[in-house]
C-alpha cells in the first residue's frame, strides 16, 4: 500500500500507460493529456500519484521524456506541460514481449 | 438525375429525399493533402470492420455531391468506434477487472487504438520513430491537438479547419526547410569541390623567405640584383 493506493491498483495504472503510449507511438504525450484520458477508466486518479508514477516508469527507462526546441529550459516546465513518449524497452513490456514483475498483476 | 432544389415537387421525389446542392466552403479550402490525409485517419478509426470501412468510403465520396460534411463523417466514424466494432482480440494486457470494469477499460483500449492509429496515419506513415521531428514544438503541439479533437466527443468544423490549416503549414514548411537543408549541403559540396581543383590565390600563401622567390611569384619574373651588390654580400660572407 503506497499512500492509499493498492499495489494491484498502482500496477494497473502504470500498466495502463504504457498501453496508452503503446497505441500513440511513436508520438508523445503530453501528462495533462495523458491524466485526462486515464480519468475515463480511473476516475479517483489524482494528479500527485499520477506524476509519481510517471516519474518511476521514467525512471525504469521505460518512458521518456521529449523536450521540444521551444522549451528554453527543460527544468522550468512544469510537469503537466511535459512530453512522454514510450522507450524501446517501454514498448517491449507493454508489448509482453519482456516481464517486469513490478508492473506484473 | 437529379432534381434541382428550386423546382417544385413532382410527384416523385419529396422535398425530404432530395439532395440539396449547399456545399461547404471549407471542403473545397482544403488542401488536397490534408483532406487525403484526413481521409486516411478516418479510414483508420473504424478499420476494424469491413462493413464500417465500406460505410466511411461511401460517405466521402459523397462529400463533393451531396451534404454530407466532413464533421458528420469523422462523427460517424467515430460513433461506430464507440458502439465497438472490433473484432479482434486486443493484443495489450487484459484487464482482470469487473465485467463492467473491464468493458471500460476495453472500450478506453479501442478508442486510444483508434486515435493511435489516426495518429499514425497522419504523422508516422512519413516521419520514423528516431525522426527530429518528433521533438519539434509545432509537430507536438500538433499531435497534441489532433489527440484532443480525436479524444473529444465532438468535433466542430472551426476544430477541423484549424487542424487542417496547422497540418498543412507544419508540412509545407517541414518541405521547405528539407530542401533549403538540401540546397545548403549541395553548395558546400560544390564548394569543397571547386576548393580542391582551383589554385589558391596568391594573397593567401605564406610569402617565401627569399626575395627571389617573392618576386618570382608576385610578378613572374625573376629578379635581377645589380652586380656590386652581389659582390659586397660576397664579400659580407666571406668576411
Amino acid at each position: 500500500m503506497a499512500n492509499g493506493r493498492t499495489s494491484r491498483e498502482i500496477k494497473r495504472i502504470r500498466n495502463e500507460i504504457l498501453v496508452v503510449l503503446k497505441m500513440l507511438y511513436p508520438a508523445a504525450l503530453q501528462a495533462d493529456q495523458l491524466l485526462r484520458s486515464l480519468l475515463a477508466v480511473f476516475p479517483a486518479l489524482e494528479w500527485d500519484q499520477f506524476r509519481r508514477d510517471l516519474a518511476y516508469l521514467c525512471e525504469k527507462g521505460y518512458l521518456q521524456r521529449v523536450v521540444p526546441d521551444t522549451e528554453n529550459d527543460e527544468k522550468l516546465t512544469p510537469w503537466r506541460k511535459r512530453w512522454f513518449r514510450l522507450t524501446s524497452s517501454g514498448m517491449e513490456v507493454a508489448d509482453r514481449c519482456i516481464g517486469d514483475p513490478a508492473l506484473e498483476e | 438525375m437529379t432534381t434541382k432544389a428550386s423546382e417544385p415537387s413532382r410527384g416523385g421525389l419529396t422535398n425530404a429525399c432530395r439532395p440539396r446542392k449547399r456545399r461547404l466552403p471549407l471542403i473545397k479550402a482544403m488542401p488536397k493533402n490534408v483532406l487525403l490525409a484526413l481521409d486516411e485517419a478516418l479510414r483508420a478509426l473504424p478499420h476494424r470492420s469491413p462493413a464500417a470501412v465500406a460505410d466511411v468510403h461511401k460517405r466521402f465520396a459523397l462529400l463533393d455531391k451531396y451534404e454530407v460534411t466532413l464533421r458528420q463523417t469523422i462523427n460517424h466514424a467515430k460513433r461506430l468506434h464507440a458502439h465497438g466494432t472490433a473484432e479482434d482480440p486486443p493484443s495489450h494486457p487484459p484487464s482482470d477487472r469487473g465485467a463492467a470494469g473491464s468493458e471500460t477499460v476495453e472500450a478506453y483500449r479501442r478508442r486510444m487504438n483508434a486515435i493511435g492509429e489516426a495518429l499514425s496515419v497522419v504523422f508516422a506513415g512519413m516521419e520514423t520513430p528516431d525522426s527530429d521531428l518528433w521533438g519539434r514544438g509545432m509537430y507536438l503541439k500538433l499531435v497534441g491537438r489532433l489527440y484532443d479533437v480525436l479524444d473529444s466527443e465532438d468535433l466542430t468544423l472551426g476544430d477541423l479547419k484549424a487542424l487542417s490549416g496547422m497540418i498543412y503549414e507544419q508540412r509545407r514548411a517541414h518541405t521547405h526547410a528539407l530542401e533549403v537543408e538540401r540546397r545548403i549541403h549541395a553548395a558546400h559540396q560544390n564548394n569543397a569541390d571547386k576548393g580542391r581543383d582551383e589554385v589558391d590565390p596568391p594573397t593567401s600563401r605564406e610569402l617565401p623567405a627569399r626575395l627571389g622567390d617573392m618576386v618570382r611569384q608576385i610578378y613572374g619574373v625573376n629578379l635581377h640584383e645589380p652586380a656590386a651588390s652581389i659582390s659586397t654580400a660576397t664579400v659580407r660572407e666571406r668576411h
